[in-house]
């Protein structure tokens, strides 16, 4: 057996001092990388960085050398026909790539001792450190022994083993990170740990070893070792074909599998907690109790049966914790889920003139639909649907609205509003974003609320529902089955299934409606008492200016804000809660002041692309206003 | 019929390349996958699929160009084909040229298919705004740069494929370690052949890295020429015994001498040894210090087991056996950095008796931390750096106030610190649990300020032991592991019995009572200008007018790098009103684009207040 291994170590001496070069180039470059960083913990670490991917990769170029080659060459029948035991010819190959491997491990623990000898080395740390990394390279080694005698399949099995890894990691709760042997290389534990012997870990690696081992053994020993050396024969072209088939396909199967999310255990503790089976509200202290229990009362009316309507989950709800740290008029959602509903913050504490319960309404709507389909009804083609319903929902609930052509309602004001700023030419509902980035997300919503009054005027307030529950209830993946499914049946196609309209006479009836209430003398002196300024936005040296200029002192009531942030070099629809807000008019001011300017300085560098708007609230109008967007480059 | 001869070479090599272009496609359908499954393709913009704002396929076609090297150079050696080549009427310097065109013209054939996969993938987006930003032209631009990154891919090939696979392995850690180099030292980003598509969008337009691109091109030149000549060279029968042995010898001497060199020249620099080291034992430490150090050690001696007692029963974790306190780091970015069981020091850090136990309570915080929360915190650095950090603050001046009184003055300064942070940036919650962005957008330091003032709004909310439970909710191995930042949190509060809400609007009312106080701190304003071979910072600070000056901070890195500066400059006397200019030089950014910040410091010897990075493209 002594001569076996010395005829294996000699034979592959050479490509061992390679992999012997290797390691020590491994090595330095992680000692570099550490010395680069400048926050050195231990230069032990780097042990760690060689015992994981480097040493796996040499130790399958040790069962390379040292096993496959000898079968794939055929050169094992020449030891096979020595007067000496099967297992004694397998037994010298696994000590003799065993030892190649321990001498690479031997070497990065050396140089990382070296390079870490400052540290306090004492015998027992060196000693825990050997042992880690020993048992931890023999698990290696026994793996890749196995793998090695399995000839021309080695690669694939050696595959499948990483892909099985990698499917345990992504589907279960199983963290190999923290279970023998990977413990046995921990970063956080190898070059700490200095006292506690791992025992544990230590043991079950070493039966896992030997468990694999004697499963290597039986493989090389079985029918007198003609099945390794089956194995070993050249694949047929079929087979290859077969062989990388079956990676690519196992590839797009593990990408496909999307990662394990876990349901989210979420409920608000505490005593400052109003909640209904639908709502809940925390609002953190006692002084805000009557205003959450108002709250709760008001929004429960609007959950509860638009829960029933979509068929919500018996657990999904919409949550708001109070947070006096934003204005009344933002709100923002920290996190959305397909179980668990909305999480939303607002602050609903603050000054009831900015506090808008409408349209807090329909951004919990919006935010409801967009958590029960995985975002896909913000997708632009049924995006419009999605604003329009949210709003449409905020002002009547499940109850019908009245028809179009009945008394002035402010409501509508604002749609017109909205229609006029964007037109009707075109298919502004098919090509949402960029109806959207026209007008503001609050005009966006009133203009899409306009839609849904026609559908309901045209159909009926039980297609209107139909269609809501059709379109909301969709069966949604977030991947590309979702557009399968839209090409399959285009949105078009389900709203005149739902509400027997087809898209042409959907769009003629919109125009049709819209020039019709623009023509009436009620809505039109509504709108002409809107105090709208002319404005401008210009990038002047490190500035951006913001400009408005009124016919005359504005109302009180008016507010307007500069909003303003970095963008990106392609034109992206902005988001306005993302979007950083500049009081340029403020509301309850006194004064007659008409022209009103911004400059704001150093906030951006030359070169930068910048998003700035223009946001105005009018009396009338229910949201803001976005009078003028601009994207620019600044000088 | 040398045409003739070329042409059927030509053929046989193409079939040679299959290896390499069946991987290379395996490759693209698992991306196509990826594409399709991760999201709708109408959803998908353009910046997720243009080449030109993924630099880091630059290392996959490096790789491609490797291989078809290899799969065209080593199995005419292996399978000693060679020898039939060389018997053609053909001169062995066209027979390699030959090869080497074949696998550039492959790679153009793989690049045009990518090309029009990426755009026929993008043909699914009708969305009215993204779909208006492909440009045919920055897809022909980024099909060359592909192309051009497979070529000095197949430059390398050509000459470390003669060292067959351990060249390969050579390559792959030649790449890693590039990759490694480049980010820490800009400097020698050339050196780095995955920098190749690397570029600068300068005003709308992109500018390929063009020094990479000569170094690079330079390189792949010269190893194709030398890969020509040791392959050219070979013997007739280049797989003999002998040839191998020599290479083998050779490859062992280079080996050797390589190790050598390395051990010297990058292990040799280690300063901690420079000094003569002594070390000291308690019941729950062991100290290793210089011996220039003992008489600032030496109390700190005394008070460890006692304070190291108070920290581990602070935060409920148990611990066995000593903890390294290694007193010699001499690192220019912490005053100390701590793990399981082992915790560093800066030597500058023990001269003063209150720092220095300061900086040895919070390192053995993060000790007691690991312990108590099994590590958990570590594995969700992102999300819970602001927390660790605020902890160990948090508990070292709880620990230490009584006995230092200027930790208390400190700990105000770190307050308002905080106050400011969190008031003038519009902070929320979501930026502190995400700390990797919010280092590169403000100042990673300052999660120390606000991490302690939110530990402290936790247990004025939820008791002096909430942070222990917290910590104790964060071990549970039963705890949810997969949940976003907010998702972790909410969870983790939830089991300690604490409302994520609650202490959040605590905190944040006390930051906006504190910042109340702090309305005379100077706002900042900064302009930036390129002046020759420095970059000039015009600063003002605004607000007020006072009778005290300020001094304050600029500091440059490179656009979207590291969130360390790449070189900063501090002046004092700064009145309010006033505009100074800093320079700062520009070799130590690479390229056109970079970012800028500038900073205050409002309260003598207390962290500066920053402004948030900013970014500027200067010609």
């Amino acid at each position: 057996m002594r001569a076996m291994i010395a005829k294996d170590l000699s034979a592959n001496g050479l490509a061992l001092g390679g992999l012997v070069l290797l390691t020590t180039l491994a090595m330095l470059a992680f000692i570099a990388q550490i010395n680069l960083g400048r926050s050195v913990l231990s230069y032990l670490g780097t042990v760690t960085l060689f015992a994981g991917a480097p040493a796996i990769v040499l130790s399958l170029i040790v069962g390379h050398l040292f096993v496959s080659s000898e079968y794939l060459s055929h050169t094992q029948r020449f030891l096979e026909a020595l007067p000496i035991r099967r297992t004694s010819i397998l037994g010298a190959k696994f000590v003799s790539g065993l030892g190649a491997l321990w001498l690479l491990g031997g070497i990065a623990l050396g140089l990382g001792a070296y390079a870490a000898r400052a540290e306090f080395l004492e015998p027992r740390f060196i000693a825990l450190m050997s042992a880690r990394l020993g048992v931890w390279l023999l698990f290696v080694w026994s793996v890749v022994f196995l793998i090695s005698l399995l000839g021309r399949w080695r690669l694939a099995c050696a595959a499948v083993l990483g892909v099985g890894y990698y499917l345990i990691t992504l589907m279960s709760d199983f963290e190999f990170s923290r279970a023998p042997p990977q413990t046995l290389i921990d970063s956080n534990l190898f070059a700490f740990e200095r006292h506690a012997w791992p025992w544990r870990d230590l043991g079950i690696t070493l039966i896992l070893s030997a468990a694999i081992t004697a499963l290597a053994m039986g493989l090389g020993r079985l029918r007198d070792g003609s099945f390794a050396e089956a194995l070993a024969r050249p694949l047929t072209t079929r087979a290859r074909t077969f062989l990388g088939a079956l990676v690519v396909v196992l590839t797009g199967v593990l990408v496909m599998l999307p990662e394990r999310e876990d349901p989210v255990p979420f409920t608000f503790t505490g005593e400052a907690v109003s909640e209904t089976t639908k709502v809940a509200i925390s609002y953190h202290h006692p002084a805000y109790a009557a205003r959450a229990e108002q709250l709760l009362a008001e929004l429960t009316p609007f959950f509860e049966p638009l829960a029933k309507l979509l068929d919500s989950p018996p657990g999904f709800r919409l949550h708001i914790t109070l947070n006096t740290d934003i204005e009344p008029w933002q709100y923002f959602t920290p996190r959305t889920d397909k179980v668990f509903g909305v999480d939303a913050q607002a602050n609903f504490a603050g000054s009831e003139a900015d506090w808008s319960l409408t349209t807090f309404v329909a951004f919990g709507v919006h935010q409801w639909l967009s958590a029960a389909s995985n975002f896909r009804v913000t997708v632009e083609q049924r995006h419009w649907l999605t604003d329009g319903f949210s709003l449409w929902w905020a002002y009547h609930a499940d109850q019908p609205a009245p028809p179009l052509d009945g008394p002035l309602e402010a409501r509508l004001v604002e749609a017109l509003f909205a229609v006029g700023r964007r037109g009707i030419k075109g298919d502004p509902l098919r090509y949402w974003d960029s109806t959207g980035d026209a007008l503001g997300d609050d005009l966006a919503m009133a203009y899409g609320y306009l839609g849904w009054r026609v559908l309901q005027d045209a159909a009926g307030h039980d297609a209107l529902l139909r269609l809501a529950r059709a379109e909301f209830t969709r069966p949604e993946y977030g991947d590309v089955r979702d557009w399968l499914a839209d090409q399959r049946h285009p949105l078009q196609d389900r709203v005149a299934q739902a509400t027997g309209l087809e898209w042409s006479d959907l769009l003629a009836r919109f125009r049709a409606a819209a020039a019709r209430l623009r023509a009436r003398d009620d809505y039109a002196q509504a709108l002409a008492r809107l105090p709208i300024p002319r404005s401008d936005i210009a990038a002047v040296d490190d500035a951006l200016i913001y400009r408005l200029e009124f016919d005359a002192a504005p109302p009180p009531d008016v507010h307007c804000l500069a909003l303003h942030d970095q963008t990106g070099r392609l034109a992206m629809p902005m988001a306005r809660g993302a979007l950083q807000e500049i009081e340029l008019v403020a509301r309850g001011r006194t004064g007659t002041d008409r022209l009103f300017e911004h400059r704001l300085t150093g906030e951006y560098g030359p070169g930068e692309h910048v998003y700035a708007a223009i946001e105005c609230q009018f009396p009338y109008l229910r949201g803001g206003a976005q009078l003028l967007r601009r994207r620019v480059l600044m000088p | 019929m040398n045409a003739r001869a070329l042409a059927a070479t030509a053929l046989k090599d193409v079939r040679l390349t299959l290896p390499a272009v069946a991987v290379w496609l395996a490759l693209w359908a698992a991306g196509a996958a990826v594409l399709l499954f991760e999201a709708a393709p109408d959803e998908r913009p353009w910046s997720e699929l243009s080449l030109l704002d993924q630099p880091d396929v630059a290392f996959l076609y490096l790789l491609l160009g490797f291989g078809l090297a290899y799969v065209l150079l080593v199995p005419e050696r292996i399978e000693r084909t060679v020898g039939l080549l060389w018997a053609l009427p053909v001169r062995r310097e066209a027979l390699y040229a030959l090869k080497l065109a074949v696998a550039l013209v492959v790679a153009a054939a793989l690049v045009v298919w990518d090309s029009a996969s990426t755009a026929a993938f993008f043909s699914f987006n009708q969305h009215s705004m993204l779909a208006a930003h492909f440009s045919w032209s920055e897809l022909f631009l980024s099909a060359l740069l592909g192309w051009g990154s497979i070529a000095v891919g197949i430059g390398y090939g050509a000459f470390l494929s003669h060292l067959r696979l351990f060249g390969a392995a050579l390559f792959l850690l030649w790449l890693v370690v590039g990759v490694a180099l480049a980010e820490f030292l800009p400097q020698i980003a050339p050196l780095a052949p995955t920098r190749l598509l690397d570029g600068e969008w300068v005003r709308g337009d992109f500018v390929a890295p063009g020094s990479v691109w000569l170094l690079q091109g330079i390189v792949a030149c010269v190893a194709a020429a030398i890969g020509c000549a040791l392959w050219t060279a070979s013997a007739d029968t280049p797989s003999s015994t002998a040839g191998n042995q020599r290479g083998g010898y050779w490859r062992v001497a280079g080996s050797v001498a390589v190790a050598i060199i390395a051990v010297l020249a990058g292990l040799g620099s280690n300063t901690a040894t420079e000094g003569n080291l002594k070390t000291h034992a308690t019941e729950r430490f062991r100290f290793i210090y210089d011996a220039r150090d003992t008489s600032l050690a030496a109390p700190l001696f005394a008070r460890a087991d006692g304070l190291g007692a108070a920290v581990f029963e602070r935060l409920q974790a148990k611990h066995e056996g000593q903890i390294l306190a290694d007193l010699t780091d001499t690192s220019p970015n912490h005053l100390g950095i701590a793990g399981w069981n082992k915790l560093r020091i800066q030597r500058d850090a023990l001269r003063e008796s209150a720092e220095r136990e300061h900086v040895f309570v919070h390192e053995a915080a993060h000790v007691a931390i690991a312990h108590a929360a099994d590590r958990r915190l570590d594995e969700r650095d992102s999300a819970t750096r602001f927390f660790n950090e605020g902890l160990a603050e948090w508990l070292s001046y709880e620990i230490l106030g009584a006995t230092h009184p200027t930790l208390l003055l400190e700990r105000a300064g770190l307050r308002d610190l905080a106050a400011l942070t969190w008031t003038r940036h519009e902070l929320r919650f979501s930026d502190l649990t995400n700390g990797a962005a919010f280092g590169r957008r403000i100042d990673e330091n300052a999660v120390y300020a606000l991490g302690e003032a939110w530990v402290g709004s936790l247990s004025e909310t939820c008791g002096v032991d909430a942070p222990a439970r917290v910590l104790s909710a964060f071990a549970d191995p039963r705890g949810v592991q997969r949940l976003g930042p907010r998702g972790y949190w909410q969870d983790a509060l939830q089991s300690a019995e604490c409302n994520l809400g609650t202490v959040n609007e605590n905190f944040a009312a006390r930051q906006r009572a504190t910042a109340v106080t702090l309305a005379t701190v100077p706002d900042l304003g900064a302009r930036i200008a390129p002046a020759g071979d420095n970059y000039l910072i015009a600063i003002t600070l605004q607000g007020p007018p006072q009778a005290h000056s300020y001094t304050v901070i600029a500091r440059i890195r490179d656009n979207g790098g590291l969130t360390l500066p790449a070189a900063e400059e501090r002046r004092s006397g700064i009145a309010v009103g006033d505009t100074i200019e800093v320079s700062l030089p520009r070799g130590a950014i690479d390229g056109r684009r970079l970012e800028y910040q500038v900073g205050v410091v409002f309260r003598p010897g207390q962290r500066p207040y920053f402004g948030r990075w900013q970014s500027a493209t200067l010609d």
